[in-house]
């Protein structure tokens, strides 16, 4: 079977965002390599969801929960049996991701909108859920995971070249980029390949997908597996970069977040996640910062934003984006794209096939 | 049984008789059920389907204040204190079967009592696990009977 036609991957966008992101700690400091790092460990989040929610169309409020899993996971691991961090990673998410799977079987029988509620449920309940049994989980005092020093060869390779010594934090952050490109190219592999057209045909009509003979229920669940393996994989890695987990560090907020990323970058594409996790990541901190700093703003706004937090902003950008760009940051680059290559070089559009007017004639 | 207890099933009863003779008994109510039912036909039958979106989340926010109001005195009053609330709700309403009005409120008596009872009687559970044996409520009916107590299957007309 062919593939399915679509616009060619801009091969030297990606090569750029690479190393974009490969450069990125040697030209700041090391607080802020260990901010980047959370951003893309959301990232790696967010794109789990995106497999759930954007490819396969089931909706999530509950994967904090799931990050929660494997974040304990690793912690409970390096903790009481003393193993090495980098080893618990790929346990955590294999574990996570087998959880995910058995919570995708009740899913199977509910309507999109109690699936949301269950989910929600599910981030609800974690914070108790993880409290109790607090000999292994050291309840509500979390647990400490120490920050592994970088190793030999990865320290002396960054000071040859940046001639400074390499800290734990941009250690970890290059651990974390090299678990994000490999999950990212797993999930570009995925999207564009037999279970990715599978999950759109059910996301697009269960039933004509069911017709054409795809196992609906088994892809439906392998769905929340894999989207369990990445917040699985990204909760690992943010108890390595905080050094610390704790049942409040999971609240419900988290799942919220997570689902605003996906849905502000753009659901059902690769680099969606990316934009979407930065933005998540960063406009909360931004804005909190910038909107009390104005004073042509009523005292109340500024008060507002002060106190409530993170909260208000993404509620504010949420509902901005699902009005003016409801195919997320993606959607508008590519509409902006569609335009103004209609535009520069006079092609008919595609819905109603009209020809621009010619820009030498006019 | 306190003033307040008595107040609250009257209250709950009156609301529940205008929502239903709102629903069934006027032309309101008959074009908000069309447009839920098949935007488009109610649409080429002149209703105007925005409006009684519009009308209905209006509805939703009246009716769901009132629950507030009344639930406030009886919870600590502040901003996630419905987060819990909504949990043991769907609990109820997957237990009693979604979309039966009977099965919402026996599964709303058999989700508090059960919630009530494991919370003071079981060892492990406590107060602070009642939430998750709501989850659990959630789950087992799910799997087990995912219709619930008196719920229909679903039948789709492809």
């Amino acid at each position: 079977m062919s593939r399915i036609r679509t616009a060619p991957p801009r091969y030297w966008l990606v090569a750029l965002a690479v190393i974009f992101f490969f450069g990125l700690p040697t030209v700041m400091s090391s607080y802020l390599a260990s901010e980047w790092s959370q951003a893309l460990i959301l990232a790696v989040a967010i794109m789990g969801l995106n497999i759930l929610v954007g490819y396969s169309g089931q909706l999530s409020l509950g994967h904090g929960a799931f990050m929660a899993l494997g974040a304990y996971t690793s912690a409970i691991l390096v903790h009481r049996y003393k193993m090495d961090f980098l080893v618990t990673i790929p346990i955590a998410a294999v574990f996570t991701g087998l959880v995910g799977f058995l919570f995708g079987v009740p899913a199977l029988r509910l309507s999109p909108l109690y699936l949301a509620l269950a989910t929600f449920a599910l981030a609800v309940v974690t914070p108790s859920l993880i409290k109790r049994p607090d000999k292994l989980t050291g309840g509500v005092q979390g647990i400490l995971v120490v920050q592994p020093d970088p190793p030999q060869v990865a320290g002396n390779a960054y000071s040859a070249v940046t001639g400074t010594v390499m800290t734990s934090d941009q250690w970890i952050y290059y651990v974390v980029l090299f678990c994000a490109l490999i999950l990212f190219w797993l999930a570009w592999n995925l999207a564009r390949h037999r279970p990715g057209r599978a999950m759109r045909a059910i996301r697009d009509g269960e039933v004509a997908a069911a017709a054409s003979g795809i196992n609906v229920a088994g892809y439906k669940t392998l769905a929340f597996g894999i989207s369990a393996f990445y917040a699985g994989t990204a909760g690992s890695l943010f108890a390595l970069s905080t050094g610390f987990v704790s049942p409040d560090t999971f609240p419900v907020s988290l799942s919220i977040q997570l689902l605003v990323g996906a849905v502000v970058g753009g659901l059902a594409s690769i680099p969606g996640p990316v934009l979407g996790a930065i933005v998540a990541y960063f406009l909360p901190i931004a804005s909190s910062q910038w909107v009390p700093s104005q004073t042509w703003l009523p005292d109340q706004v500024t008060s507002t934003v002060k106190n409530a937090g993170p909260a208000v902003s993404y509620g504010a950008i949420l509902i901005l984006i699902m009005m003016f760009a409801p195919n997320g940051i993606v959607g508008l680059v590519k509409a902006g794209y569609t335009v103004l290559n209609r535009r520069l070089r006079g092609v008919s559009d595609p819905k109603s096939g009209q020809m621009p007017s010619d820009p030498e004639t006019v | 049984m306190s003033y307040r207890d008595v107040g609250v099933i009257a209250v709950t009863g009156v609301v529940l008789l205008c929502v239903y003779l709102l629903l069934q008994h006027t032309t309101v109510g008959l074009t908000l059920r069309a447009a839920a039912h098949h935007p488009e036909a109610s649409r080429l039958l002149g209703v105007h389907v925005s409006w009684m979106l519009a009308l209905g989340w209006g509805l939703a926010s009246a009716v769901g204040a009132v629950s507030g109001m009344m639930v406030a005195p009886v919870l600590f009053l502040e901003p996630n204190m419905m987060q819990t609330i909504i949990i043991y709700a769907f609990a109820a309403a997957v237990l009693g079967g979604i979309e039966s009005p009977l099965g919402a409120v026996v599964g709303g008596l058999i989700v508090g009592v059960t919630i009530n009872l494991a919370g003071a009687y079981l060892p492990g559970v406590g107060g602070d696990l009642q939430l998750a044996v709501g989850l659990a409520i959630i789950i087992v009916v799910l799997i087990l009977k995912p219709n619930g107590l008196f719920g229909q299957a679903a039948v789709r007309r492809v």
